[in-house]
């Protein structure tokens, strides 16, 4: 950790989950549109402990500063995608791009994972950081917070956010289908008395 | 530990187990009629599986399965929203060994409760069999037939169990029942539990027998030729030891008629042997075969028959008369003889000549076995007035195919077979019926059967027969009805301590080797035969 860049700052913070804005990775060099983390990608915070929450991306939107009014249209001829962006540098400082994650568990300053909710809710303006490849490689051995993730409800259903957790752990460690393989049995065993969310969720996991 | 299978989630002590299959292990590796083994928290449990049941957590996966296309969520579903369950009897129970300490006197006992919430169901190893069944030790009365479907370990019956009650052996044609009857039978010489007498009424168990594989098989004779003899009613049976003779005054009324129908009597012909028995006693039929017109009306006249029923009962008897076997009087100690050989360890096949009719089978081995529980029954009486262990006599076992003709319910009430039957072993002498139709014998005679084993049946009735007085008949039909055609059995009653689905065990050169091997361990001191015979039976007239 800890040469990460941060990709958010926390919002808005409950117990269940968490709203980032994303902080603004652009020079005024090379200005891009802002983008928030993948969904399903995994996420976590520094708590005030020394430990870490995690959370799962369950949500990304990006608006006009003044969330009252839609952005204006600024294409024109050849300016199209990411040229309106270079030809209104100044872009980003009039739009904002905000994500939900679901909080699925903390780590202790030992180091011991728990899959489960944290005992308290991360705290505002806390930095938001990626998770690396091994941290979620290693945060996704043992599945059981699933349950949370299916437990999400809007504004993206759960089975989706679910689903699209193991796309993206899958697209991390391509030639692991037997990870996959065994997070669909787990999903499997969650929705068994959803046969429809189950098979939304399988659906979104075939490749 | 046998392989884990599952666990248990419901039941009753009344019904059965639900037990939940683990999502690894394939339904089709556990079959109906599989000793498995589930183990409570205090005892460990032996049971049978009565039946498997596919569920689905959701009701909408039975209303739309997924696509065969969606190879993820078929496989993912398995074990999860789709699952199997084993219903599962329990029949014996047996403490958990405590400490690792197994005490080696505990035997497994009836069960008087069930397992709990959870408990593991596994596959039995073979030192559960062992412990169940007991294991053949090439001596004593355990005796392996056969082995599990699902596992290649010999499972002993208790011979002396099984001869201490009458037996039957079902199936249907060629499942079996005359080799399985074979490996029995060379069991019981084998081990010395008792004697045998055996009518051979399709010649198959005396010598050789070409065997639908093609192969000759070993009669009894030749695997045991000084323990087993030959009796036989055709004079032209050179290997015979013994060739027997009916004679007329052996055969009583009831023998002819229980034939009443293979006969054609008429109604009238029970009131007409009547006044020939009143008349000429013992020699009623000798007479009757005897007498011409004149004599015929004389004795209408004497007695008040009627000249046409006598006449039309002497043209039915005329058959008996004209058979090879049949002579005016025969040699009276022939059935003590034989006796007196069943008291020296000796068994008898009583042979039939090729040709033989129901007629032949019905006549001499009613007559004989009559005669043969005669004597039995006076050995008995004296062996319990006397307490004199020499007195003892052996268990005896008569072994009849066809068994239908002697024990359906118009004949059962009246024949030697089925007094032997009801009477259990009262007098030292069972039956060993061996039948394609079961559902053609008595019911009071079917639920005295102590141990039945069953290779495949198709009828319902017969099937229903077969478990006449069978507790957890529901546990048990299931594995009757999904034997195979061939060498596959259900043995359940007395000699086994709970039902079980066997392959049968081959009769072939192993078994001949195992079976002539160590015979002479088991011989018995034999009593002289002018002992035997004086001691024993005397001479009936004076007693
Ligand atoms: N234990 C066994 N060992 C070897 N072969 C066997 C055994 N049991 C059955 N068979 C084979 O199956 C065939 C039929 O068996 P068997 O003659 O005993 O049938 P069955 O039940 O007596 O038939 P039926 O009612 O017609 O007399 C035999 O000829 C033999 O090939
Ligand atoms: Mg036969």
């Amino acid at each position: 950790m800890g040469t990460q860049q941060p990709i958010g700052e926390i919002v808005e913070t409950t117990s269940l989950y968490l709203v980032a804005q994303r902080l603004d990775p652009n020079t005024e060099a090379t200005p891009r549109p802002v983008q928030p983390p993948n969904l399903g990608s995994l996420v976590w915070v520094h708590v005030p402990d020394g430990g870490r929450v995690f959370a799962v991306v369950s949500y990304g939107t990006t608006t006009g500063v003044d969330s009252q009014r839609r952005a204006v249209v600024r294409s024109h001829g050849e300016v199209l995608d990411d040229r309106v962006y270079r030809e209104h540098p100044q872009l980003h400082r009039v739009l904002r791009t905000i994500f939900h994650a679901v909080l699925v568990g903390y780590e202790t300053p030992q180091g011991t994972l728990h899959r489960h909710l944290p005992p308290q809710p991360p705290p505002l303006h806390y930095a938001v950081y990626p998770a690396t490849p091994e941290e979620t490689q290693r945060f996704s051995q043992d599945m059981r917070y699933f349950r949370l993730l299916l437990a999400v409800t809007s504004p993206v259903p759960g089975e989706q956010v679910t689903a699209a957790h193991v796309r993206e752990i899958a697209r991390l460690h391509p030639g692991n289908e037997e990870w996959v393989e065994r997070a669909a049995r787990h999903i499997a065993r969650l929705l068994k008395r959803d046969y429809e969310r189950l098979q939304a969720a399988l659906e979104a996991l075939a490749p | 530990m046998g392989r884990r299978l599952g666990v248990v989630t419901d039941g009753a002590f009344n019904a059965a187990l639900s037990v939940r299959l683990d999502p690894d292990v394939n339904v089709e590796d556990v079959r109906i009629g599989d000793f498995v083994v589930i183990e409570g928290r205090d005892n460990v449990f032996f049971s049978i599986v009565a039946d498997l049941q596919l569920k689905v957590t959701d009701p909408g996966l039975s209303a739309d399965p997924p696509r065969e296309a969606n190879e993820l969520l078929t496989r993912a579903l398995r074990g999860t929203g789709t699952y199997a369950v084993v219903q599962v009897k329990p029949m014996l129970m047996v403490p958990r060994p405590k400490d690792d300490f197994v005490d080696p006197f505990i035997r497994p006992q009836p069960v008087t409760t069930i397992p709990g919430h959870f408990a593991l169901l596994r596959q039995a190893t073979e030192q559960d069999y062992a412990l169940v069944f007991g294991q053949d030790t090439h001596k004593g009365p355990l005796f392996s037939i056969g082995k599990p479907l699902t596992a290649d370990i010999p499972v002993a019956i208790d011979l002396r169990r099984f001869i201490e009650r009458s037996n039957g052996i079902f199936g249907q044609s060629g499942t079996g029942k005359s080799f399985l009857a074979r490996l029995l039978l060379a069991g019981i010489i084998h081990r010395n539990v008792g004697v045998n007498l055996i009518f051979d009424m399709h010649d198959e168990y005396a010598f050789g027998k070409e065997s639908e594989e093609g192969v000759w098989v070993k009669g009894l004779k030749q695997l045991f030729p000084t323990r087993v003899q030959i009796w036989s009613l055709d004079p032209n049976k050179r290997e015979a030891d013994r060739h027997v003779q009916v004679g007329l005054d052996q055969i009583e009324p009831e023998d002819v008629l229980l034939m009443a129908e293979e006969l054609s009597l008429t109604a009238k012909a029970e009131d007409t042997i009547g006044l020939l028995v009143d008349h000429y006693r013992e020699q009623w039929l000798r007479e009757l075969l005897a007498m011409d017109n004149e004599a015929i009306v004389q004795f209408c006249e004497q007695s008040g028959a009627h000249p046409e029923s006598v006449r039309a009962l002497r043209r039915s008897l005329m058959h008996i008369r004209r058979r090879p076997y049949i002579v005016p009087q025969a040699d009276a100690r022939a059935v003590e003889e034989m006796v007196a050989l069943l008291n020296q360890g000796r068994h008898i096949i009583l042979h039939f000549p090729s040709d033989a009719t129901t007629i032949d089978h019905m006549l001499v081995a009613n007559i004989i076995t009559r005669r043969v529980r005669e004597v039995y029954q006076r050995q008995v009486e004296k062996y319990q007035e006397t307490r004199n262990p020499a007195y003892r006599p052996r268990p005896l076992m008569i072994t009849i195919e066809e068994a239908h003709k002697f024990l359906n319910p118009t004949v059962a009430r009246q024949t030697i077979f089925g007094t032997i039957a009801r009477e259990m072993r009262k007098y030292y002498v069972t039956l060993l019926v061996i039948d394609q139709r079961p559902s053609g014998i008595d019911r009071e005679i079917l639920s005295q059967l102590g141990t039945r084993v069953t290779g495949k049946l198709t009828e319902q009735a017969d099937i229903e027969a077969v478990l006449t007085g069978v507790a957890n008949r529901t546990a048990v039909r299931g594995a009757l009805e999904s034997l195979e055609t061939k060498k596959q059995v259900l043995v359940m009653g007395h000699a086994v301590p709970m039902p079980l689905l066997l392959r049968t065990r081959e009769y072939d050169e192993a078994f001949y080797r195992d079976m002539q091997r160590d015979v002479g361990e088991h011989e018995v001191p034999q009593a002289t035969p002018e002992t035997a015979y004086v001691d024993i039976f005397g001479e009936p007239e004076e007693e």
